[in-house]
């Protein structure tokens, strides 16, 4: 690849979000403008931004490379993304909106009632975003290594310090941008492409379309240091429906997504975004498999290198050549480069939200840009003591922990109305810590075989049900503490905005708990 | 001049103006959406109790009564089973295809069905599933509304 077209490309895509960052911190004005963009993005600018959040480094860059070294069971990894939509949609999207809450831990507080809970979904979303941001930073090390020959902590450093510019200094409004922004970029850079290299691929006679097999003998190095493809080999069932399950219910609860729900305007406009969110995503999950097959097809040896992630950036220039190979080169790598910052900023303004309301001790927006430095520099530090995780592991084990703990939370608290403060704490602790265990073990490498490696690699399968049981049979074991504003939460989160009487809070408050005076009335919903 | 005449005018009668709308004897709640009651010649003992002004299924939903609570619970069982009716064709979806796949053996196959036929599937049920939601709440605020045009259930 060419660094002389390849570094202006990037730096392009970093002074764009840097530009498009100052111009929403211009909008920003009031509190509520910073953290939620005072409630007011429409559906169409919201889905572009949540797909622009979603679409990381392991979708832009990964799910090609597995392909390429895994072969078509590896498309379970898109249509599982996608699919995690749709399960978002119909049990979390409207119901979340309407809680009013902003994070999940004001969501687990609103309903609950319980700062202990609050605590504890506090923790779990830090650790889930932390363990995302590791992957998206050391993908944007190998892209910028694999560019110039830089350091791989460079990369890193790269977009660790635009982050903390663009969301210290606009805050929710100016992501929002940014995010649509880069969404449309991610689909061109790769869509355009894409079309280049068909059209080679048609000029060459057009190879039968079937899904070609790798020589057995290139295989050899390509599991080597990627302890989950070696497991799949051993019990691909298991580890397909692993995917599946991490994959499907995991979305719904990951950190930056779970934010972007609360800058709808209402629960009717929640839904909407989630169904064009659905579609946007689906459309962009076309491309990657193109590449994944293309690779196969004309570069194989890619999955005998140490890097099959880099299947996307180097097929224009080896299909292609020349300078137009290198214009499209650039274009992939320009990317690329969205797709680290777009997922890493989102995250990064998650966990920093939860860390200046739950961490720091007083909240305020000077206070947020503190906990923004915070919130990046950790898995920045984790990237250059932790090398050597792959990509695509490290994100699948992040979703592993978000369906374990944050599933049995959403679904029970918005429709079961018997659920406890202490189901919710046992379910989070046996499920989401259950998940978080058998992912450390799995790094650490403690088990590196048979059904027990199988099983802890991909936890989700047993995981979740456990987090689920755990929060149901608890709950009915302690009949005793159910909030005792449940049914008026209940309707709060059910009812469409147009039959409520209550006023829009005013700008800058935080959630609206239910008024003082309504609370002597609650009937609890037993006769 | 002009501040005098104005304080004098609105001062000291403020209660008996004549163009403000009548005190009602009971609270009005705040949002009132029908206009004052006209006047009625009373002839006798009055038939029945006087309504609230607030719509009534609302102002039951609001004050979360019994009945209010009813509602509510019918609503939520309503969008529980459309989500519940969307999410049961994925699972079937998720839970057959690995074992048709794995029997089938077929890479094309995977490769057609996954890469590109299961996304208009996805995006299509989604769209299902946002227009009954819809429905299922339009359905309810008429309910709601006609329940209020009828004099209350």
């Amino acid at each position: 690849m060419n660094p002389a077209y390849a570094i202006p490309a990037v730096a392009v895509v970093v002074l764009a979000t840097v530009l498009i960052g100052g111009f929403g911190l211009r909008l920003s004005r009031t509190t509520s403008d910073f953290y939620v963009a005072s409630r007011s993005v429409g559906p169409g600018l919201n889905a572009a931004a949540i797909s622009g959040e979603y679409l990381s480094a392991a979708s832009f860059l990964g799910v090609a490379g597995l392909l390429l070294v895994h072969g078509p069971d590896m498309l379970w990894y898109p249509v599982g993304y996608t699919a995690g939509y749709l399960v978002l949609l119909v049990f979390v999207a409207a119901p979340l909106r309407r809680s009013g809450a902003y994070t999940l831990p004001d969501f687990a507080e609103s309903r609950l009632e319980s700062r202990q809970v609050r605590l504890l979904v506090s923790m779990f979303v830090v650790g889930a975003g932390w363990l995302y941001l590791v992957p998206q930073l050391q993908g944007a090390g190998l892209t910028l290594s694999l560019l110039t020959g830089a350091p791989r902590w460079l990369g890193g450093a790269v977009v660790a310090a635009v982050v903390i510019l663009a969301v210290a200094a606009g805050g929710m409004r100016s992501i929002t941008f940014v995010q649509a922004f880069q969404y449309w970029l991610k689909l061109t850079a790769l869509l355009v492409p894409a079309f280049f290299l068909l059209l080679v691929w048609h000029r060459d006679g057009g190879a039968a379309p079937s899904f070609p097999d790798i020589p057995a003998a290139l295989l050899g190095g390509a599991g080597a240091d990627q302890p989950l493809a070696t497991s799949r080999a051993a019990h691909p069932l298991y580890a397909t429906y692993g995917l599946i399950f991490a994959t499907v219910l995991g979305t719904m609860g990951l950190p930056h997504v779970v934010v972007r729900f609360y800058t709808s305007p209402h629960g009717r406009a929640a839904r909407r975004t989630t169904l064009m969110v659905l579609t946007l995503v689906g459309f962009f999950y076309l491309l990657p498999p193109v590449y994944g097959w293309l690779g196969r097809l004309y570069a194989p040896a890619l999955s005998q290198a140490h890097d099959a992630d880099a299947t996307v950036l180097l097929l224009p220039g080896l299909m292609v050549g020349g300078v137009g190979g290198d214009l499209l080169g650039a274009l992939v790598a320009g990317g690329a480069f969205a797709a680290f910052l777009s997922t890493a900023s989102g995250l990064t303004m998650a966990v920093a939200g939860v860390l200046s309301q739950d961490v720091l001790p007083s909240r305020g927006v000077r206070h947020f840009r503190f906990a923004t430095v915070l919130a990046m520099a950790v898995p920045f530090g984790g990237t250059i003591l932790v090398s050597g995780v792959p990509v695509a592991d490290a994100v699948g084990m992040a979703f592993a922990v978000s369906a374990s703990a944050f599933c049995p939370l959403l679904v029970l608290g918005i429709w079961w109305r018997r659920l406890t403060p202490p189901g919710a704490v046992a379910g989070l602790l046996l499920g989401g810590g259950s998940s978080l265990l058998a992912v450390g073990l799995t790094v650490a490498g403690v088990v590196r075989s048979g059904w027990l490696h199988t099983l802890l690699a991909w936890p989700a399968v047993w995981s979740v049900p456990v987090g689920f049981l755990t929060m149901v049979l608890v709950s009915l074991a302690t009949p005793g503490s159910v909030p005792p504003h449940t049914s008026a939460t209940m309707t709060r989160l059910h009812l469409p905005e147009a039959l409520t009487v209550r006023r829009p809070p005013p700008p800058g408050e935080p959630a609206p708990g239910v008024p003082p005076a309504r609370r002597s009335r609650v009937t609890g919903g037993g006769p | 001049m002009t501040w005098l005449f104005a304080a004098g005018a609105a001062s000291p009668k403020r209660s008996a103006d004549p163009f403000s709308p009548p005190r009602p004897a009971v609270r009005l709640p705040a949002v009132s959406a029908e206009p004052a009651p006209r006047r009625e010649t009373v002839t006798g003992e009055p038939r029945r109790v006087h309504r609230p002004q607030r719509p009534h299924t609302r102002w039951e939903i609001d004050e979360q009564t019994t009945l209010g609570a009813a509602y509510v619970r019918s609503l939520m069982r309503g969008q529980l089973r459309t989500g519940l009716a969307a999410f049961a064709v994925l699972v079937l979806l998720l839970a057959t295809l690995p074992l048709f796949f794995g029997a089938l053996g077929s890479a094309t196959v995977v490769w057609v069905v996954l890469g590109f036929a299961a996304y208009p599937v996805l995006v299509l049920l989604a769209w299902w599933y946002v227009r009954r939601a819809e429905r299922n709440e339009s359905d309810f605020a008429r309910l709601v509304e006609g329940a209020e045009h009828r004099g209350g259930p």
